[in-house]
């Protein structure tokens, strides 16, 4: 059956358990049609691969591996939660090959609607569709781009959290996105603070789509006063859950536990780490 | 289960009390309470590091997180007062905690290096901060601006001299309203005007800027233990009964001879001490 929603997850050794829950859940959630599932893979094992692959079986899913050496980015940044490995993002476009619309995901999610609605989403031109960081609404924000007035980016262009992004890959490519990404880090190798995420805002300076937070809901949602007008029901009508920042559900176990910590090890359960717990 | 967020800031001659005061906190930690410990070091050396970093557990417990800064970040800051030591900066560290840490952390609680835990500090971080930014104890050594150790420039903020002053040690702080509220800019813009003339550092920063306005907490979250000049001002007995002590005072726990008891639950301390010094 031909596919066309193709997706995207990077991983490195110390992600593959989340990426085979977030892998599950993509499938899971899918009702319309089939689903490839392209893994850029930083040092993943043959057995790791063989355990995703037996994760994630069905007709209508397709499994492809890309492998990604991040050498070239010794030195830049990466901080106490993060390694080298997050500047595949930069890449996935010419890694997977797609030539329409592709969906790049963060491995620390759980995918709970069907993602065929959102390839319908009108990108206006732009090469990207993603949602406003809640925590960083603006580049010139805290923890935004360090270097916006340098750059000449008026400081209230909104700012975007790359844990979800539809790519219009044709359009990435014109506008040569990740070379523009990659010369902004260069630049600004000893002053960035948002890694990967900050170069793609500086790349895209505010020309990409934005989506409903419901596609990319993550734990600034937590507090109640937050949840108020449009967002009342954010909770109830989110479709990717994303355990963005410290709390990551894998860190604790608590059977008793009703929150969104339990999701994850539900979608555990379904994939070949069945029953591991920390 | 509750993952605590903890921030402290030390130098290098801080370190160990700070990986003590890290110590007991978890030792006395409720059985459902994890902790993220966010710790900022100031030229922290290799073996120190070490020490800090392997109180984790790869944060089932009990995650450390270090970010190494440099004090030249506090160059406009006070660096000394007429009655007081010369301050070691990275006090000033507390002050920056809330632009440090992740953007996910809501609440954090705060912890001087010189606090001894006693007590699951759970009900603590779960503090009901009344709207306000904030929470600490009201100060028993220098309870209103007007004292001496007090709010120097008090007049000038139009302010009573009996406005309540709070003890900077132990606090639990409101992340999204320390931002909203812009505290951290406002300490550090009256720290640095007044520079010449502010005697306890960022703890008057913090109290100028909030006016008296904070959430109070017990006084056994912050039992002060202040023998400076034979000035007991927490009677010795009821140190027995607190959740924190605060060894406020020039002699600290740790400057005196291994195992002795000369202060209040010294010994406590260092049955903690001697855990960590045998570990290294």
């Amino acid at each position: 059956m031909p596919s066309n929603l193709h997706v995207v997850f990077f991983a490195d050794m110390n992600y593959v358990r989340h990426l085979a829950v977030a892998g599950t859940s993509v499938i899971e959630s899918c009702r319309t049609g089939a689903v490839t599932i392209h893994v850029v893979a930083i040092g993943i094992g043959a057995s790791e691969r063989a355990m995703l692959s037996a994760s994630w079986v069905g007709e209508t899913v397709d499994v492809r591996f890309h492998d990604w050496d991040p050498g070239q980015f010794e030195g830049w940044q990466t901080g106490e939660y993060f390694t080298t490995s997050v500047y595949a993002r930069l890449f996935l476009p010419e890694l997977v090959g797609v030539t329409g619309r592709l969906v790049s995901l963060d491995c620390d999610m759980v995918i709970l609607r069907d993602l065929a609605p959102l390839l319908r989403t009108d990108l206006a031109g732009s090469p990207v569709a993603a949602v406003r960081e809640p925590y960083t609404p603006t580049v010139s924000w805290r923890r935004g781009l360090s270097n916006w007035a340098r750059e000449g980016i008026a400081p209230e262009t909104p700012y975007f959290n790359s844990g979800l992004m539809l790519i219009d890959t044709k359009r990435w490519r014109e506008l040569r996105v990740t070379e523009s990404a990659l010369a902004y880090g260069r630049r600004y190798l000893s002053t960035m603070v948002g890694r990967d995420e900050e170069c793609l805002n500086a790349a895209l300076r505010g020309d990409w789509a934005e989506l409903d937070q419901e596609w990319n809901a993550g734990p600034y949602w937590r507090l109640a006063h937050r949840r108020t007008g449009a967002y009342a029901d954010i909770l109830d009508r989110r479709r990717i859950v994303h355990y963005q920042g410290i709390d990551k559900p894998w860190l604790t176990w608590n059977p008793d536990d009703r929150g969104d910590a339990r999701l994850y090890y539900e979608y555990l359960d379904r994939t070949a780490w069945k029953g591991w717990r920390p | 289960m509750l993952r605590i967020k903890l921030g402290m800031a030390t130098d290098d001659k801080f370190a160990f009390p700070t990986a003590v005061t890290i110590s007991s906190l978890m030792a006395n930690l409720g059985p459902d309470a994890a902790v993220d410990a966010f710790v900022i070091g100031y030229g922290l050396g290799v073996a120190n590091r070490r020490l800090l970093e392997g109180l984790g557990d790869g944060g089932l417990r009990l995650s450390v997180s270090l970010f190494d800064r440099d004090q030249s970040e506090f160059a406009d800051y006070p660096a000394s007062s007429p009655g007081h030591n010369r301050i070691t900066k990275a006090a000033y560290g507390r002050l920056i905690l809330p632009d440090i840490v992740p953007a996910d952390v809501d609440r954090l609680l705060y912890l001087d290096a010189d606090t001894l835990v006693r007590h699951d500090v759970s009900p603590l971080y779960r503090v009901d901060l009344a709207g306000h930014a904030i929470a600490a104890r009201h100060d028993p050594v220098v309870p209103t601006f007007d004292h001496p150790g007090g709010v120097q420039a008090w007049r000038t903020l139009g302010v009573s001299g009996k406005t309540d002053y709070f003890n900077s040690g132990v606090m639990v702080l409101d992340i999204e309203r320390w931002h909203a509220e812009d505290w951290g800019p406002r300490v550090k813009g009256y720290l640095v005007d007044h520079r010449d003339n502010v005697m306890l550092y960022d703890q008057e920063g913090l109290n100028a800027i909030a006016r008296g306005s904070f959430a109070r907490l017990d006084w056994r979250w912050n039992a002060i233990e202040y023998r400076r000049k034979g000035d007991i001002t927490t009677p010795p007995d009821a140190m027995l009964d607190s959740f924190i002590v605060h060894f406020l005072g020039d002699v600290k726990p740790w400057d005196l001879p291994t195992g002795s008891d000369d202060g209040a639950c010294h010994s406590e301390y260092w049955q903690y001490a001697e855990k960590l010094a045998h570990a290294e």
